[in-house]
């Protein structure tokens, strides 16, 4: 039993499984996305630094798909109890939200976005109970983080660097509530390294 | 023969801090956790894996979808060449999807290569 369960939320199984893929953008989504809109139109960049921007985001596109098959796979196992099977719908969703705001953005810059694999070779026979998973998804949302701490500097846009910061911010939450359920400190220093 | 002893002793005691140094790599290891937003020593993630890295051509590990900016770099992956793209990976090889803004600190930056060299077939995170 962890100490880790979310009382007000309409989202279960059923609609965990049944909703992948099919989240629109969010109000704070779309405000962040148009901030980037404005700074698409104002700030001329060069072919390169769009080209170097597209390709940050999509790697971070790729660690989002990830982040949603692995958050499948803790869902699927069977090991979670009700409250935590709740916060980790809540956090796929995220996920997705996150997918959607990064694959739009993308678009908008003219690339590709990065499709999900067909296949994850996640470490499933390690995951043998709760606190296996959630030991498993606090170690994915701790290096998200990192991912996000190296890759904001590189972006020529200060728009999408605030929109990648929000999205570490949402990352950090998820990792320091992990934490708290596996009986760890939730925030372990004033710094992340 | 006192001093010779000195020496002797000195050099022992240099051998063994050097012996100590390549085999802790704890400091390394630790930073290692920085890199696991993207990658896994046993399998490819966002990034590709990291078993066996070292002395190999970049971008021929199998079942990994490169970029053409890797696979046409010519990179053999060793010390120096791990040295310098973990210090600016964008500037080694324009065109990498490795979005990571690098490692300024040159000791750092040793200790991650330290740790990335132990995984090889002998360690159990590559079994």
């Amino acid at each position: 039993m962890t100490k880790l369960d979310l009382k007000n939320t309409a989202l279960g199984r059923r609609q965990f499984l049944e909703t992948g893929g099919k989240i629109g953008l969010s109000g704070a989504a779309i405000a962040l996305l148009s901030g980037v809109n404005t700074a698409c139109a104002e700030t001329p960049a060069t072919n390169l630094q769009l080209e170097t921007d597209v390709r940050i985001l999509n790697t971070a596109l790729s660690a989002e798909h990830e982040a949603v098959a692995a958050y499948q796979v803790g869902a699927e196992s069977g090991l979670l109890t009700p409250g935590v099977l709740k916060v980790a719908v809540k956090f796929q969703g995220h996920h997705k939200e996150h997918i959607d705001l990064l694959a739009s953005t993308v678009k908008k810059l003219g690339g590709k976005p990065t499709d999900a694999k067909q296949q994850y070779n996640f470490p499933v026979h390690q995951l043998n109970n709760e606190r296996d998973v959630l030991t498993f998804a606090a170690g994915l949302e701790r290096g998200a983080v990192s991912a996000y701490v190296g890759a904001i500097p590189l972006f020529d846009n200060g728009d999408l660097a605030k929109a990648a910061a929000s999205i570490l911010a949402d990352e950090a939450m998820h990792w320091a509530i992990l934490r708290q359920a596996l009986g760890l400190d939730p925030v372990p220093g004033a710094f992340f390294s | 023969m006192i001093t010779r002893y000195l020496a002797i002793t000195l050099v022992a005691l240099v051998n063994s801090t050097i012996a100590g140094e390549n085999k802790d790599v704890s400091v390394g290891e630790q930073l290692y956790v920085q890199c696991t937003g993207c990658h896994s020593p046993s399998y490819h993630r966002t990034g590709p894996k990291h078993c066996n890295i070292v002395g190999k051509q970049a971008a021929t590990a199998k079942g990994f979808d490169y970029t053409e900016a890797l696979k046409n770099s010519g990179i053999i992956w060793n010390f120096d060449s791990l040295d310098l793209f973990l210090k600016n990976p964008i500037k080694m090889v324009p065109g990498t999807s490795m979005g990571f803004i690098g490692m300024n600190q040159k000791q750092q930056r040793h200790e991650l290569i330290r740790f990335l060299q132990t995984l090889d077939n002998n360690n159990p995170r590559c079994q």
